[in-house]
């Protein structure tokens, strides 16, 4: 029977030219049958979950182009209304009206308007308090009664509910809310976080990224006692940039910082104080140094005023012009003689410098970007690798954890 | 002696109340608390039988409207259902009542009088499993039900949306009551192939035995301290009214021959004094006869030549007092039919 059909269903599209749409075969209409018989024997027996789940295949012989008739419809409303479905046992009942019910068959409808509305419940996933859902007295109705139960295990699962409920005082977690039979407007609930407030010093923890960044200088002394036993550069000097990120946390008043960073030098060599010129057999290459760092550091936040200090170890590689002038005099230069004089001054020399000291700085906190507020920072130190001192300076825009009270 | 002191005679008309569709014998008519509606039964001695709820106004019934039970395709395919023993929720107007589709198991149902059509199962099987039956209200809006889930027929509330059983025994309780207190239930139990009647209250380890004479105690209603019910202590089909104390003691009997309702208790007037019956006996059975709970006196509701008469119920609708009852017309007609009379003054 549905290999004859299915030639005269082609050749009709093909000669009208329509697009083709779903029509319901032979098979379907007995499966149609079929269901709509155990459908009847299960509302008879109050079955509703077998009537529930037969009228889902019916709406799936529906896309096959089925036609549900209005009795189905309404095996199909009185199964959602029994399981606490209110919402789609309205929007059955509705259909089984359009599909021609009697208006006593479709009398729930009446009764639903006069005893539910709408509600829009909403809970923010970032919400920490419950999510219990209870009627202030319990409804009495059964199919009320499904109603609240199957909107409070939806809250409960997902934190959410759109449907009808029937008419009277509810709370959720705290909060209590009317439901006005017959409203056409949602009641709308929602519970959301507390806002996050500007952050308190007092009592509150913070934590979070820190980075800083600006320019510096930082001035190689000459060598100290001892500095002469051995070849050494002399003092140089120069300004560059500065550059770290890490991260600062505390509790109230006080926290610790931990960063990285890296801090450069340029400078120009010099003798006596007078910058070194090039001459017909020398030339004159700059100073630099590029140094990594580490700075560990305890911090008191006052208000906007944000004050640190600690150690702080780096590691770099120099390259300087100039030999140290003890050395050239004659100290730990003695094994070389040929750096005597001006070739002293023009001699280059490069090594890598290992450098422990301590770093402090002083913050103001000028803006706020979030969770994070942007500081002006003043900060240095002074580091040795036991030859020398290399004092050093920054002046930087800092981004940290905000902890200041809002004005 | 007494009847003949207090004998007292109506002179309302009463109004029949009349349904469309099959006909049948119409019974147990029950008034809502604010005896506005009216449900009855239509019992077609055949297939079905169907309950009708019916909006009196100032004394005059409209058109009843029956009770469709979800399961049931059509309300004009009623074939093969039964929905009766209505009870009404004391504070709204929604009844509770007994009923099975076609091959299905007696459940308790739902419906608001407004909407008599789009009753619901009022308890699925997975909160109380059995055939349920026997819904009778408390004056707070305890629902006391009996279930065959254990096999044996017992007793349950359902109360702030939980059901729990109460009365739990190996013989079948029926027609479970509640006291003025809420609390204590009164019932008939078939023990012995009679059924007896009981009281019992949470806390009781046991039930308290109040009638268990000759024949069947049963359909109890308790009223103040006391509890009248239907005996046939005499006799298969001869039924009285007796009354025994809550507490326990002698029962007394309070009118003889009387027609049993089809499933009520004995009816009471509102201010709970007067014990309303139809007479199984035909030269009385023209009238709807009362007898005070105390036994002091009586009188009778003249109907305009009715007969049969029975199953009255009479209720306190604003201003006015109301009787219904069932009776065969003067002549002419298969069927009981229901009326309505209005009986200000008298209860």
């Amino acid at each position: 029977m549905r290999m004859t059909s299915l030639p005269l269903f082609l050749l009709a599209a093909m000669a009208g030219g329509f697009v083709p749409v779903a029509h319901a075969g032979d098979l379907e209409r007995a499966e149609h049958m079929r269901i709509y018989e155990e459908m009847k024997r299960m509302a008879q027996r109050n079955q509703w979950p077998a009537v529930e789940a037969n009228y889902q295949k019916l709406l799936d012989l529906e896309k096959r182009g089925e036609k549900i008739e209005a009795r189905e419809h309404v095996f199909g409303a009185q199964a959602a209304r029994s399981l606490g479905d209110v919402t789609a046992a309205r929007a059955r009942f509705v259909r089984a009206r359009e599909a021609g019910a009697s208006e006593e068959q479709v009398a729930p409808i009446a009764e639903i308007d006069a005893s539910f509305a709408p509600v829009s419940i909403r809970i923010d996933r970032k919400y920490k308090g419950g999510a219990i859902l209870a009627p202030t007295e319990p409804p009495f109705l059964p199919d009320q009664r499904a109603c609240v139960d199957a909107a409070v295990a939806r809250v409960a699962a997902r934190a959410s509910y759109d449907g009808l409920l029937p008419a009277g005082d509810y709370t959720l977690d705290g909060v209590t809310f009317t439901v006005v039979a017959g409203a056409a407007t949602p009641v709308a609930v929602s519970l959301a976080p507390p806002p996050v407030a500007k952050v308190s010093v007092e009592g509150l923890k913070w934590a979070g990224p820190r980075a800083s960044l600006g320019v510096a200088f930082m001035n190689g002394g000459a060598p100290g006692e001892g500095g002469e036993a051995a070849l050494q550069a002399g003092a140089f000097g120069g300004g560059g940039a500065r550059a770290s990120a890490g991260y600062a946390m505390g509790s109230g008043r006080f926290g610790v910082v931990g960063m990285v960073g890296y801090h450069s030098l340029f400078g120009t060599p010099s003798v006596d104080g007078k910058e070194l010129e090039p001459t017909a057999l020398f030339d004159v290459k700059g100073n630099s140094m590029h140094m990594g760092y580490a700075w560990i550091a305890g911090e008191a936040r006052l208000g906007r005023l944000w004050v640190a200090g600690g150690p702080i170890y780096g590691v770099g590689k120099a390259a300087v012009t100039g030999v140290a002038g003890a050395c050239a005099e004659g100290g730990g230069c003695a094994d070389y003689p040929a750096l005597a004089g001006d070739v002293g001054s023009y001699q280059r020399l490069s090594g890598t410098v290992f450098a422990g000291g301590g770093a402090g700085s002083v913050s103001y906190a000028l803006i706020d970007l979030g969770k994070l507020s942007g500081a002006v920072t003043v900060e240095g130190g002074a580091q040795t690798d036991t030859f020398r001192w290399y004092p050093w300076g920054q002046l930087a825009f800092t981004l940290a954890p905000a902890t200041h009270k809002e004005d | 002696m007494i009847l003949a002191l207090a004998l007292a005679a109506s002179t309302a008309s009463a109004v029949e109340v009349t349904w469309t569709g099959s006909g049948g014998h119409a019974s147990n008519p029950q008034w809502s608390s604010d005896g506005g509606w009216l449900a009855f039964e239509v019992n077609n001695n055949s297939d079905s039988v169907n309950l009708y709820v019916v909006q009196v106004t100032a004394g005059a019934p409209g058109t009843p409207a029956r009770v469709q039970i979800p399961g049931s395709s059509s309300s004009f395919a009623s074939g093969g259902t039964y929905a009766a023993n209505p009870a009404w929720h004391p504070k709204q107007p929604i009844l509770i009542f007994e009923a099975a589709n076609q091959g299905g198991t007696m459940r308790l149902y739902s419906a608001s009088s407004k909407a008599p059509s789009a009753a619901a199962e009022f308890l699925r099987a997975d909160v109380v499993k059995g055939s349920l039956a026997w819904p009778s209200f408390s004056a707070d809006a305890a629902l006391a039900f009996t279930s065959s889930q254990t096999g044996k027929g017992d007793v349950y509330f359902f109360q702030g949306g939980k059901v729990n059983s109460s009365v739990v025994t190996d013989a079948p309780e029926t027609a479970p009551r509640f006291a003025p207190d809420n609390k204590t239930l009164v019932f008939s139990k078939k023990d012995k192939g009679t059924e007896d009647l009981y009281a019992w209250a949470p806390g009781d380890a046991q039930q308290r035995l109040l009638a268990g004479a000759a024949g069947d105690q049963t359909r109890p209603r308790v009223v103040g301290t006391s509890v009248v019910y239907f005996t046939n202590e005499r006799g298969d089909d001869k039924w009285d009214i007796a009354v025994v104390p809550l507490a326990g003691g002698d029962r007394k009997i309070l009118a003889r021959d009387v027609r049993l309702p089809q499933h009520s208790a004995p009816s009471v007037s509102p201010d709970g004094t007067w014990i309303l019956y139809g007479s199984s006996a035909p030269a009385q059975d023209g009238v709807v006869h009362a007898v005070k709970i105390d036994g002091t006196s009586s009188k009778q509701v003249t109907t305009g030549g009715l007969s049969a008469v029975g199953d009255p119920a009479v209720t306190k609708a604003g201003d006015k007092a109301l009787l219904s009852f069932t009776c065969l017309p003067k002549v002419g007609s298969d069927w009981r039919q229901l009326h309505v009379i209005d009986v200000t003054g008298q209860f």
